[in-house]
């Protein structure tokens, strides 16, 4: 039997991966992924040998970003315009335009639905393993996926084509998603 | 829009259940992208803070 701390070696790069996919602001996701390792550790003792491991480590890291936005969201609130100019100058940051284009539509979708996104187009679970670790059904992990599909298209679509309106400022736009639209 | 060199089996519309997991990222432009942006950061190695941090919980662990 492998020793804990060589699965959870073998297993934290794709703790890291979603982190980072998840979450556009890199400094935010190498919280989690610090945060989903020092739980880990900490409950160890939960974790069944011979288990899926990756799946165990997803639900930490759930639990862990889950905890974070809720607090997260409040300093938001708090702070609103200067939280999002900084943002955006991170966003600036990283990578090339396609790169930039996708985190942004990824930033669009609603959480539960990037998430499953992720879980299951990218971080290669099935749809019963997603439904576990966000305990729920595999169909809403199914429809959350197709509909969250749907959407990053539509956006990425939008935003190679008629980049029209929200680059240029019309007035009538102008709000928080414009403002970080624009910056790109 | 090639979305890698198509797979000879399964139409793209009408793809039914069995791998669609997989079907998802292949046949998808969008999809290849969100798995390359993951794949990017899911295949480095892990950075020493985090090993260095691992091997301080484990230490601590150690000496108890």
């Amino acid at each position: 039997m492998k020793a804990f701390r060589d699965e959870l070696l073998e297993h934290m790069p794709a703790i890291r991966g979603f982190a980072r996919t998840f979450e556009r602001d890199a400094a935010r996701a190498d919280d989690l992924v610090q945060d989903t390792l020092m739980k880990a550790w900490a409950n160890r003792e939960n974790y069944k040998p011979g288990t899926n491991m990756k799946a165990w480590l997803f639900t930490i890291l759930r639990n862990v970003y889950i905890s974070y936005y809720r607090k997260k969201r409040r300093e938001v609130e708090d702070t609103d315009g200067a939280m999002t100019a900084s943002l955006a100058e991170k966003g600036r940051q990283e990578g090339h335009m396609a790169v930039l284009k996708l985190r942004e539509a990824l930033a669009e979708l609603p959480d539960e639905q990037r998430e499953s996104l992720i879980m299951v187009g990218a971080a290669g679970f099935s749809y019963d393993e997603a439904a576990e670790i966000a305990g729920v059904a595999a169909g809403t992990i199914k429809s959350r996926v197709s509909r969250a599909r749907a959407r990053l298209t539509e956006l990425l679509g939008e935003a190679d084509g008629h980049s029209g309106a929200g680059a240029t400022g019309d007035p009538a736009l102008i709000g928080a998603g414009t403002i970080r639209q624009a910056a790109f | 829009m090639t979305n890698g060199d198509g797979k000879p089996e399964g139409d793209a519309q009408e793809a039914p259940a069995p791998a669609e997991a997989e079907g998802v990222q292949a046949q998808d432009p969008v999809m290849g992208q969100l798995k390359a942006l993951y794949d990017d950061v899911a295949s480095e190695p892990l950075p020493d803070d985090l090993m260095k941090l691992l091997d301080k919980l484990d230490q601590v662990e150690r000496t108890r």
